[in-house]
């Protein structure tokens, strides 16, 4: 199996992973599809937004049960926990 | 083309589109093209406090590129066909 | 930033015209990119210009501005403003192009040919392909021209301007403040740089580029004429460096410019807009797509054009109004997109039509279609195809659209066929003398009538029953099965005969399995292995999988095997031959590199679980069965036994009681199929032989996917065994090698059957979190469903002899005199009103139903609080 950065991303299809987004937000989801521009399509999302209220840094929750990234706002892609 | 073709299985049901710049439109979706461009329609504005110049649009053209978020239900997506199409689109970028 | 370049913190009314006309600009300039050396062409060629004495009106440094600035409308016409204005600058370039016929040079006529037609061209001329061919060749010429401004010569014009800055507005020319300064007898020809004021966004980019540079020269080659277009020059010069310096982010134009602009716009002379319109609408009207015809017809007008000064009358007024009309109908769209554009979609609309497969181009929404209405519409040959893929993917086994208990159900009417038949059998000889036995205690009642204090004779009364119950009456009333269950029953039955039909006698598969039972003795591999199977504390998933390979090797495993199934179903589509070397490859069910198999590990992820179906379509049966023999020989390395155990995993998560759901209703079915289709008694008695040799059995059997493993094989083995009893019987050493193989299942549960049941804490838990899942209070929330438990003892029993049925069910005395109370405990709240009536009787039914397929096979049967023979 070759190893481009998209392949290793296909190997978490169906699996929890992490993404970082711009503007302070952040995903957790199970990865249900993808493509070339890191489009991407979650379920059982968790988004966290981060936020600086009088220089305190607080956290946003919102859950949602399905839900598509455009990839220009995507910067990285991860898996939730270590091997 | 995936995602061209996953949005057009989304068309006539009600999603929630948020955009880069935090505007948040609910509406039906009623066509995409393969820029992942977004007319909705019956359109509600989740934020129109916020926004009150939305408050008298019905439907709306969304330039893809604007779209951060799509918001849907789970019963609108077939995951295990989902997960297949990815696949399958992966393989044919690879060849 | 703003959508659409609209700020939410602007005056509402704000100018709805400048925002479109700056939001097409923007549009253009995103999709082409501005590219800088182009500004340049052509510059070099002229001497630097001396008497720039308009430069400060120009970039409006401390100047009135002129104030003939003109779109060619009044303000009661504003709705229409957008496409009269470049009606408007379409006048503007008939004017100047006077001056171009008296003053070009041939260099001029380069520039001329390069820029002045094409906007105009695209705007009356909807075929794109004219206009390609035009812009292609004045690119050329453009190229053509030398480009002779030294770094020299750059370097003193930045001085030049640094010694006299050019006055810019606040805001206005980040762009242009690094040109040079205008040449001096730069003059091109006026035609040429007016159209370029013509509607914005018909131009091409490199045209709005130029704008700047082109536009100062020439209106200062002409300081004495200074006609009233001349004047808008320092207008519209300001208007284009700002809307150049427009981000792809769509910016608001800057105040200033809007503050600028009204008063130009009312100072507006009426006579002067309608002649513009005119001239312009009798070019649409003669529109040709030959440039040169165009060319001439314009210079024409434009030698006219100063005898059309005077006032139109009425009928020519209303003849232009619909000329007007026209055009804006045309212009309302036109410029959205260049030719390049257009182009770009015509051809990627062509490959979609032409592609070869465009059901793998469109697969998600092609499947998707079917799955939701059945077909698409106008059903093509494209739906068959998808059909077809759904037909061979399997898909429906692992999707959705299946509940979780459907395999459960399967095996559950597995086991009561094989009850039912065990009770329509007749009296064997061993049973005979075993009622004979036990006929004495007969007369003591209905033994298990009574709640507490189960004495041996009562046991030995309960079984004594099952010698004087053994009668023809059919049980299966009693057991109230689901007519759905019915046809199941049925096709189990076809799959029944079909197995015994098919079942060659195999001498060396006997032999096998004799073999190895005669090799009790665990060997020293499996040992190893059983002894690691103990070390299974945690239900960490990364123990397992590190054993073979790690997490990451699994998944790139599991998704080898999704691609290799992918390629056999498109080969299948495509009717090209099935090779499934890869495919039995890429399981990995021979490795022995690592500790655990790794295919054992794939079946830790869902994923992995859920291609499975797709995988049995392409193995052959003893590719089957030699992924289930190494499937049941690492049953203590699967990761669904260790999380679906109590006593590995005592506080599951809703994520685990997933899993579990979702392995029982893929796996557990495939494994129902293969036993009830395809395998003989020799292959049943091998897998559980696998697994009886290679596991901990007790501890397998404390896990509910554990059991329901066990129960499958030897209910499906008791079944097979059943039936050959009524038309071919199985031969002696098969029965013999059957009754080793039980013997050595029983001895590793005996005195450990009574831990099948989970205890109080593992099912509230699950409760709890079941609870949690769904937010149906109406679901009896202690209800914990134990029929598989019960399907496994009744199996258990069923192939047992009298004695392991005594074993049985001393083990498990409590747990059925528990169940019991607990049914009478449910009829005693039904009298409170309180709860629904309707679901406690169901409940209560359930219970005696799951209780009774166990009694059942001892001809027993439970109801009302009591025991009692089954009639």
């Amino acid at each position: 199996m070759s190893n481009t950065p998209l392949d290793l991303l296909k190997l978490n299809l169906d699996e929890r992973v992490y993404v970082k987004l711009r503007g302070a937000r952040s995903i957790m989801g199970t990865l249900q599809a993808f493509d070339s521009h890191c489009n991407i399509v979650l379920s059982d999302c968790i988004e966290t937004k981060y936020l600086l209220v009088d220089g305190i840094l607080q956290n946003e929750e919102r859950e949602s049960e399905m839900l598509f990234i455009r990839g220009d706002s995507v910067t990285l892609i991860t898996t939730p926990e270590e091997e | 083309m995936l995602f061209f073709s996953f949005f057009k299985t989304l068309v006539d049901q009600e999603v929630v589109v948020q955009l880069k710049n935090d505007i948040e439109l609910k509406g039906t979706l009623q066509s995409v093209d393969q820029f992942l461009n977004l007319k909705l329609d019956n359109i509600s504005c989740t934020d129109e406090e916020k926004y009150p110049h939305l408050v008298s649009v019905r439907n709306i053209f969304i330039r893809g590129s604007t779209v951060r978020y799509v918001y849907l239900n789970k019963n609108m997506v077939d995951t295990n066909l989902l997960q297949d199409a990815t696949r399958r689109e992966a393989m044919s970028e690879r060849k | 930033m703003s959508f659409f370049g609209f700020d939410p913190t602007a005056q509402q009314h704000a100018r709805p015209q400048q925002q479109q006309q700056q939001q097409r600009q923007q549009q253009q300039q995103q999709q082409q990119p501005l590219d800088f050396e182009e500004t340049y062409k052509g510059y070099g060629d002229y001497e630097p210009e001396e008497e720039d004495f308009l430069n400060d009106e120009t970039f409006g440094n401390n100047v009135e501005l002129g104030n003939n600035f003109d779109f060619g409308h009044s303000q009661q016409q504003q709705q229409q403003q957008q496409p009269a204005a470049a009606v408007a600058a379409a006048h503007v370039t008939h004017r100047s192009y006077v001056a171009a016929a008296a003053s070009g040079t041939s260099q001029q006529a380069h520039m001329d040919a390069a820029v002045d037609l094409r906007p105009m061209e695209s705007l009356w001329n909807p075929n794109a392909a004219p206009a390609h061919a035009g812009q292609a060749a004045a690119g050329e010429q453009v190229e053509q021209q030398p480009r002779v401004l030294s770094m020299e010569e750059i370097e003193r014009n930045q001085r030049q301007m640094q010694m006299h800055p050019p006055p810019l507005p606040p805001q206005g020319y980040p762009a242009v403040q690094g040109y040079p300064m205008p040449p001096g007898n730069f003059m091109p020809p006026p035609g040429q740089n007016y159209p370029m004021m013509a509607p914005p966004q018909q131009q091409q980019q490199f045209q709005q580029q130029m704008r700047p540079v082109f536009n100062q020269p020439n209106y200062m080659g002409y300081p004495g004429n200074a006609p009233p277009p001349h004047q808008q020059q320092p207008q519209q010069q300001q208007q284009q460096p700002q809307q150049q310096m427009v981000p792809p982010q769509m910016q608001m134009p800057p105040q200033q410019q809007m503050q600028q602009a009204p008063p130009h716009e009312q100072k507006i002379a009426p006579q002067v807009a309608v002649p513009q319109m005119a001239r312009s609408s009798s070019s649409l009207s003669q529109s040709s797509n030959e440039r040169e015809n165009f060319k001439s017809h314009q210079r024409q007008s434009h030698q006219r054009q100063p005898r059309n000064r005077e006032p139109l009358t009425p009928e020519e007024q209303k003849r232009l109004e619909v000329r007007h009309a026209k055009v804006e109908k045309i212009l309302k769209h036109s410029g959205l997109m260049t030719p390049r554009d257009k182009d770009f979609i015509t051809r990627y609309q062509l490959s979609q039509i032409v592609t070869e497969d465009p059901y793998n181009e469109d697969f998600y929404f092609q499947v998707y279609k079917i799955i939701q209405r059945g077909g698409v519409v106008g059903e093509s040959n494209k739906g068959l195809i998808a059909r077809a893929y759904l037909e061979h993917s399997g898909h429906r086994l692992g999707g959705r659209y299946k509940r979780a208990d459907i395999a459960l159900q399967r095996m559950q009417s597995q086991v009561e066929k094989a009850v039912t038949v065990a009770k329509e059998r007749p009296l064997r000889k061993q049973e005979k003398e075993q009622s004979r036995e036990n006929s004495n205690n007969e007369g003591s009642n209905s033994a298990g009538s009574s709640t507490t204090g189960q004495s041996n004779d009562n046991r030995d009364g309960v079984l004594g029953k099952i010698s004087s119950s053994l009668n023809s009456k059919a049980p299966r009333r009693q057991l109230q099965i689901p007519t759905s269950n019915k046809t199941l029953l049925n096709s189990l039955l076809v799959n029944d005969e079909h197995a015994t039909a098919t079942k060659p006698t195999n001498p060396d598969a006997l032999m096998e399995v004799t073999e190895s039972l005669g090799n009790v003795e665990l060997s020293q591999k499996a040992r190893v292995r059983r002894r690691s199977s103990y070390a299974f504390t945690s239900v960490d998933q990364s123990s397992v999988l590190s054993r073979s390979g790690g997490r990451k090797f699994v998944l790139s495993l599991i998704e080898t095997v999704y691609e290799e199934v992918l390629e056999l179903e498109a080969n299948l589509r495509s009717g090209k031959p099935i090779d499934n070397k890869n495919l039995w490859d890429a399981l990995h069910i021979n490795d022995e590199l690592y500790e655990v198999c790794p295919f054992i590990s794939m079946l830790s992820f869902d994923k992995g679980v859920k291609i499975m179906p797709r995988i049995f379509n392409f193995l052959e049966k003893d590719q089957k069965l030699k992924l289930l023999q190494t499937f049941f020989s690492e049953l203590s390395h699967l990761n669904i036994i260790i999380i679906s155990s109590y006593k590995t995993n005592p506080e599951p998560t809703e994520f685990q009681l997933k899993q579990i759901d979702v392995f029982q209703t893929v796996f557990l079915k495939i494994i129902v199929s293969f036993l009830s289709s395809s395998s003989n008694f020799i292959e049943i008695m091998g897998l559980l032989l696998h697994l009886i040799k290679n596991n901990n059995v007790s501890f397998i059997s404390t896990s509910k996917i554990g059991l329901n493993l066990i129960t499958v094989l030897i209910s499906r083995a008791a079944l097979i065994r059943q039936d050959t009893n009524r038309n071919n019987m199985l031969s002696s050493p098969e029965i013999s090698t059957w009754n080793e193989i039980y013997d050595k299942l029983f001895t590793a549960l005996e005195s450990k059957l009574a831990a099948v049941f989970p205890p109080k804490e593992y099912i509230q838990k699950v409760n709890s979190v079941h609870l949690k899942g769904h937010a149906t209070p109406s679901a009896s929330p202690q209800h914990y469903d134990q029929a598989y438990i019960w399907q496994f003892l009744a199996s258990l029993a069923l192939s047992g002899k009298l004695n392991h049925q005594r074993i049985i069910i001393d083990e498990v005395r409590d747990q059925i005199f528990g169940t019991i109370t607990e049914a009478e405990q449910l009829k005693e709240n039904a009298k409170t009103p309180n709860e629904s009536d309707d679901d406690l009787v169901y409940r209560r039914e359930k219970l005696y139903q799951d209780l009774n397929l166990f009694l059942n096979v001892m001809g027993l049967v439970s109801r009302d609080g009591e025991i009692s023979e089954l009639k």
